[in-house]
């Protein structure tokens, strides 16, 4: 006999299921144990053991007996009463600890979202002043507050400078990889386009995750170290000493055989001025090169006409190209 | 015999001031089962701790329900059988529990085991015996002289005054008929030997 065999006999005389021989047997068992009891006479051997036990049974009975006779049906309304209330505390505390939560999910809170095109580079401060500056063709979702959390949304590439603050997490949910930190600065590549999205770190620690990679344990990033995930690939790689790139965050407007055309449009929507222009040839050529936040009007539009032997004439907002 | 008396009408007067919240029967009950029911239990589980905690617990049950029992034979079977169940649902969860795989392996299922052997062989004997009171009266005689008296070939034929040859050709007879239940008999042997 195994013991599954002798397990299916015990649960099955339990159970009141046993066959006649399973039956049988356990009866046999029972047989047994009481003839060989039978015959064992009682010299005190176990009487060390029988005042134990009576001492235990005694201490239960008496335990029980003031229960019982302190279980008067006031009592227990009174202990109702304690549970009503431990309720009322328990919904007043987690209303309280998930407060913003609630407010966020009765009120949601306004978003703001940012735009880069094809040649902007724009610098954003966010609400608890990290400054966030956003390279071309991306776009960055955050609330007009933050509360508990510091939740913002990138699709595309930005510098992050975030605000140290030890109680409240910053994260960061790009397009393919979410990015917590406390306070540090980093640059983070991912569109939801890219092949391959990447997280530099400047300053502090970084926590990068792949949301979509179950499996995949998040990664501390520390300076100098980029993180890169080809897209559907399984994990993740961190490379050190990386040349972590941030020239762009000093520029403003980014030019690539750009019909000048265009760079005028672009420069008269970031600077906020009116360019006109009667000259057609500015169609026909393109212009490579970048601006600086700090350059004012009047240096770009002087570096366009040298380079391109053009009249340019200022009057306040208005400027006029020939 | 006279004590054995006293105690079977003690049982019923004990019980009844158990049913009143008399302690003092109840302690009297204990002290006069205790024994028998914790060497009951101790034989069941083989285990001296296993039956101390069978009979504590039959005893609480007991005081606890003591408004609810009603006695239909009598309180040393009524408390034999709280034992009995105790002790099988105690066997339950030995058996589910695999740091006890040892004592279940060295103790309990070799028990057990025995048990069954002992029940099958009692089966084939019993076949055995209907088979060999199906033989023929003269074939079954022989038979019986041969196996239960252990006489010689030689001595019965000299006792029934026949010839050897005739005897060996009952016993053979005999065998014959009965091989199957006796064959059957020494495969279980084979199998049930650990």
């Amino acid at each position: 006999m195994h013991l599954q065999r002798l397990k299916k006999i015990v649960g099955n005389y339990l159970s009141g299921q046993s066959s006649t021989e399973e039956k049988v047997i356990i009866e046999q068992w029972f047989k047994d144990a009481r003839a060989a009891a039978d015959e064992e006479v009682d010299l005190g051997q176990y009487d060390e053991r029988k005042a134990l036990v009576f001492g235990n049974i005694k201490t239960v009975i008496e335990t029980n007996s003031i229960r019982k006779t302190g279980g008067s049906p006031r009592s227990k309304l009174r202990y109702l009463r304690w549970v009503a209330a431990a309720c009322i505390l328990s919904v007043v505390f987690l209303a309280y600890r998930f407060r913003n939560e609630l407010s966020d999910m009765i009120a949601p809170p306004m978003m703001y979202t940012i735009v880069t095109d094809q040649y902007q580079i724009k610098e954003v401060i966010l609400p608890d002043s990290s400054v966030v500056v956003l390279n071309v063709n991306s776009r960055l979702r955050y609330p007009r507050e933050f509360n508990s959390s510091r939740n913002v949304t990138l699709s595309g590439e930005a510098f992050f400078d975030i605000r140290k603050n030890p109680d409240t997490r910053f994260t960061v949910n790009a397009s393919h990889l979410r990015v917590d930190v406390l306070g540090t600065s980093f640059v983070i590549s991912d569109a939801g386009t890219t092949e391959t999205a990447r997280v530099g770190v400047k300053t502090g620690r970084v926590q990068v995750n792949i949301p979509d990679e179950e499996q995949a344990r998040p990664s501390i990033l520390l300076p100098r170290q980029q993180f890169s995930y080809t897209v559907g690939k399984e994990a993740g790689k961190i490379e050190d000493n990386a040349a972590i790139n941030t020239d762009w965050t000093a520029q403003l407007l980014v030019f690539r055989n750009t019909p000048l055309a265009e760079v005028f449009s672009a420069i008269a929507e970031s600077l906020h001025v009116k360019i006109v222009s009667n000259n057609h040839e500015i169609n026909k050529r393109t212009f490579t090169g970048s601006f600086l936040k700090e350059d004012d009007i009047t240096e770009v539009l002087k570096i366009l006409s040298l380079s391109y032997g053009l009249e340019i004439k200022q009057t306040g907002d208005l400027i006029e190209v020939n | 015999m006279s004590v054995r008396r006293t105690t079977e009408i003690g049982d019923t007067e004990l019980f009844i001031g158990v049913q009143r919240s008399d302690m003092e029967a109840f302690s009297l009950l204990y002290h006069q089962y205790w024994h028998p029911l914790f060497s009951f239990a101790n034989k069941l589980l083989r285990s001296y701790d296993d039956a101390q905690d069978i009979v504590q617990t039959v005893f609480l049950s007991i005081w606890e329900r003591r408004d609810a029992i009603v006695i239909q034979q009598s309180i040393e079977s009524y408390l034999h059988q709280a034992v009995r169940f105790q002790s099988l649902k105690k066997l339950e969860s030995i058996l589910s529990s695999p740091e006890q795989i040892d004592r279940i392996q060295e103790e309990l299922l070799p028990a057990f085991n025995d048990i069954l052997h002992r029940l099958q062989e009692q089966d084939l004997v019993k076949q055995l015996e209907k088979e060999i009171s199906g033989l023929p009266p003269r074939t079954r005689e022989i038979f019986l002289l041969s196996r239960q008296y252990k006489l010689s070939i030689a001595e019965i034929a000299l006792k029934l005054g026949i010839s050897e040859q005739t005897v060996k050709n009952q016993l053979h007879i005999a065998l014959k008929a009965l091989r199957h239940s006796i064959a059957v008999m020494l495969i279980i042997d084979l199998v049930t030997i650990p």
